[in-house]
């Protein structure tokens, strides 16, 4: 587990709310070597992290200001109501915090120093973390309220919330990251793609950022194996994101499959300044993680506006690969609760998968994300590795409904090179045959996992030029402004060994084409 | 730290009726659901989700319970992870009965990525 240092501020309870000395942090370790000195010119970030939890019901403390363990029913009482909890984004918001994330008994929410102290009338401080020689955090130094510090909240937030917590950065608990890796991908000697500049390039987003639109403000939530953004790539780029683990799933800094960390960073190519909230699945101690649909609902818990899930069930009758219809009980909460998400307003992109029957790639109300190779020469064709079927369990549909950049089986789909957690699984099995190294921390993969994320992403850049937009209207705008692919064909394992091709106009290999994010954004 | 075994208890997602897929529903449906001994871990809009023990599962719905094994990656995905499958539909206890429609055992998703091992 990664030690996790929340800055504690003093509670905000009715008996202390005028003014009160911040509670001095203790000493992280005090067996750890300190580093001498912060280097030069690494200040804080003066964005900051702020946990904030709630009071009990009737005013009584809440769970971080109880002096004993909480009893089952005091739990309770601590989980704030919605009407409270929509206050307190609200007013926060008034005061310059966006929220970041929300769980059971807390929120996340970001904003700048200079906010956090006047809504808390306090005064912080450069505090360094005294870390060991051979410890990596995700930043030597925080803003935190020093000893003694004045301490005088917001009535209006103080009657609403029960404590504030400035986070720290966080130490990483994998030695092997002790050197971290290049925020460069590998060079390699075969024709791919690097994020996020060819990615945003070749789905026409890059002339979207020029104009001024780059998904800010976005909540977009992304469901899979976990979210290792410490990788110097995401930093670099200035990508920020929150991540929250679904019911099963263990420790948000840590991704050891690496599927997630990749695939998240073809949704920050194309939309780079979205409120990214990663729902992890996994459990890195080995244990079954979260369901899908467990994810699915702690995702709608955040808020979201769009919802990306490079995840999904091959539907083929055992042994075969003849379609199952009808579609199993097993899978019908799911297919209910993402049918009431896409009714409420929430965009859904799902794979349409790799040769699989891809379900919920399959269901009518998602997007579901096919495959377009574009060569060294410019040249798109449809991808041979991506799906492209006619649904058995939903007459009438066809899956995919456009494409993102997914490369060729007979290059193993070694396509675009992302940033993983070095040593993570992919990395390690992925180097026998793209060009990268066992814990270099990149791996060259694509499929239709990369798929969904790009499109995800343009859906975001839709939204913020167009908040009101449906589900629907979005399908709408980037299927008539994709552009066409005439060449190749799908994988046929999707397809009970029919040959699917790329012909002119809409059709079963690529759906209606390459998304053009610049194309679909001059229709609003 | 112990690795978790998906026989350590066992997921369930439990549909709601239409009639139930509100606020008032859901928690109805949570409070029979602890009450009965399973532990609520997530609920959306018109699921709610559990894991239960398999000594709670096998006395409260009787059905057998089979492990799904894991999938490692293959040429058209990076695998999918182990899991529990129902051999018979489960039957919806009488408590739950007027708010609950289906109650089944999620599988285990495939990650849609490949990574072929040459």
């Amino acid at each position: 587990m990664p030690k996790k240092k929340a800055a504690r501020v003093a509670p905000a309870t009715k008996s202390t709310k005028k003014k009160v000395k911040a509670v001095k942090s203790k000493p992280l370790s005090p067996k750890v070597k300190k580093v001498p000195a912060v280097a030069k010119g690494s200040k804080p970030d003066e964005e900051l992290s702020v946990a904030v939890t709630f009071r009990g019901g009737h005013g009584q403390p809440g769970l971080v200001s109880m002096r004993s363990v909480a009893s089952a029913e005091q739990r309770k009482a601590c989980e704030p109501d919605e009407a409270t909890l929509r206050k307190t984004v609200e007013l926060l918001s008034h005061h310059g915090f966006e929220l970041s994330s929300r769980g059971k008994y807390s929120i996340v929410v970001r904003g700048s120093r200079k906010d956090f102290e006047k809504l808390f009338g306090t005064k912080l401080d450069v505090a360094r973390l005294p870390l060991a020689s051979d410890e990596m955090a995700s930043a030597e130094s925080v803003y935190f309220p020093a000893a003694g510090a004045p301490w005088n909240p917001d009535p209006g937030i103080a009657q609403l919330i029960d404590d504030a917590y400035i986070q720290w950065p966080h130490i990483y608990m994998n030695s092997r990251f002790a050197v971290p890796p290049s925020a460069l991908p590998p060079r390699v000697d075969f024709h791919h793609l690097r994020v996020p500049g060819d990615v945003a390039m070749l789905l026409n987003a890059a002339k979207v950022h020029r104009a001024g639109v780059t998904g800010r403000g976005v909540r977009v939530a992304m469901i899979d194996s976990g979210f290792n953004h410490s990788h110097p790539y995401f930093k670099e780029n200035g990508y920020r994101s929150s991540v929250v683990l679904a019911p099963g799933a263990t420790n948000v800094a840590t991704d050891s499959n690496g599927h997630g960390t990749g695939e998240s960073a073809n949704l920050f190519a194309v939309a780079p300044d979205i409120q990214f909230i990663g729902v992890k699945l996994d459990d890195d101690a080995g244990g079954p993680g979260a369901s899908m649909l467990a994810g699915l609902q702690e995702a709608l818990r955040q808020n979201p506006k769009v919802i990306s899930v490079s995840l999904g069930f091959d539907l083929v009758v055992d042994g075969t690969r003849k379609h199952l219809t009808p579609l199993p009980n097993s899978l019908k909460a799911l297919e209910a609760e993402i049918q009431a998400a896409v009714a409420s307003g929430i965009v859904i992109v799902f794979s349409a998968g790799n040769g699989h029957v891809s379900f919920p790639g399959m269901m009518p109300e998602v997007i579901s994300a096919g495959g377009v190779f574009v060569g060294e020469d410019g040249k798109m064709q449809a991808s041979d590795y991506a799906s492209g079927f006619k649904s058995k369990i939903y007459p009438g549909r066809k899956v995919p409904d456009f494409s993102g950049l997914v490369g060729l089986a007979s290059n193993h789909a070694d396509y675009i090179a992302l940033p993983i957690q070095p040593n993570c699984e992919i990395d390690v099995d992925n180097s026998q045959h793209d060009g990268s190294k066992p814990g270099d921390g990149w791996g060259l993969f694509s499929g239709t996992s990369a798929a969904a994320p790009q499109l995800a992403g343009v859906c975001a850049l839709l939204l913020e030029k167009s908040p009101g937009l449906s589900p629907s209207e979005i399908k709408q705008i980037i299927r008539r402004t994709s552009r066409d692919v005439i060449n190749g064909s799908a994988n046929k394992a999707s397809s009970e060994g029919v040959i699917v091709k790329a012909t002119s106009g809409g059709d079963g290999a690529t759906g209606t084409g390459l998304v053009d994010a610049f194309a679909a954004f001059k229709q609003l | 730290m112990n690795k978790r075994s998906e026989l350590d208890s066992v997921p369930i997602s439990l549909l709601l009726q239409s009639s139930c897929r509100n606020g008032d529903g859901i928690a109805r449906v949570e409070a029979i659901a602890e009450r009965l001994g399973m532990d609520v871990t997530s609920s959306g809009k018109t699921s709610v989700s559990c894991t239960v023990p398999p000594s709670v599962f096998q006395k409260l719905f009787g059905t057998k319970l089979t492990q799904i094994k894991a999938i490692p990656s293959g040429p058209s995905d990076f695998g999918t992870p182990s899991g529990l499958r129902s051999e018979e539909p489960i039957p919806v206890p009488k408590d739950l009965a007027e708010f609950v429609e289906l109650i089944s055992i999620e599988p285990p998703s495939t990650r849609m990525s490949r990574s072929p091992k040459v």
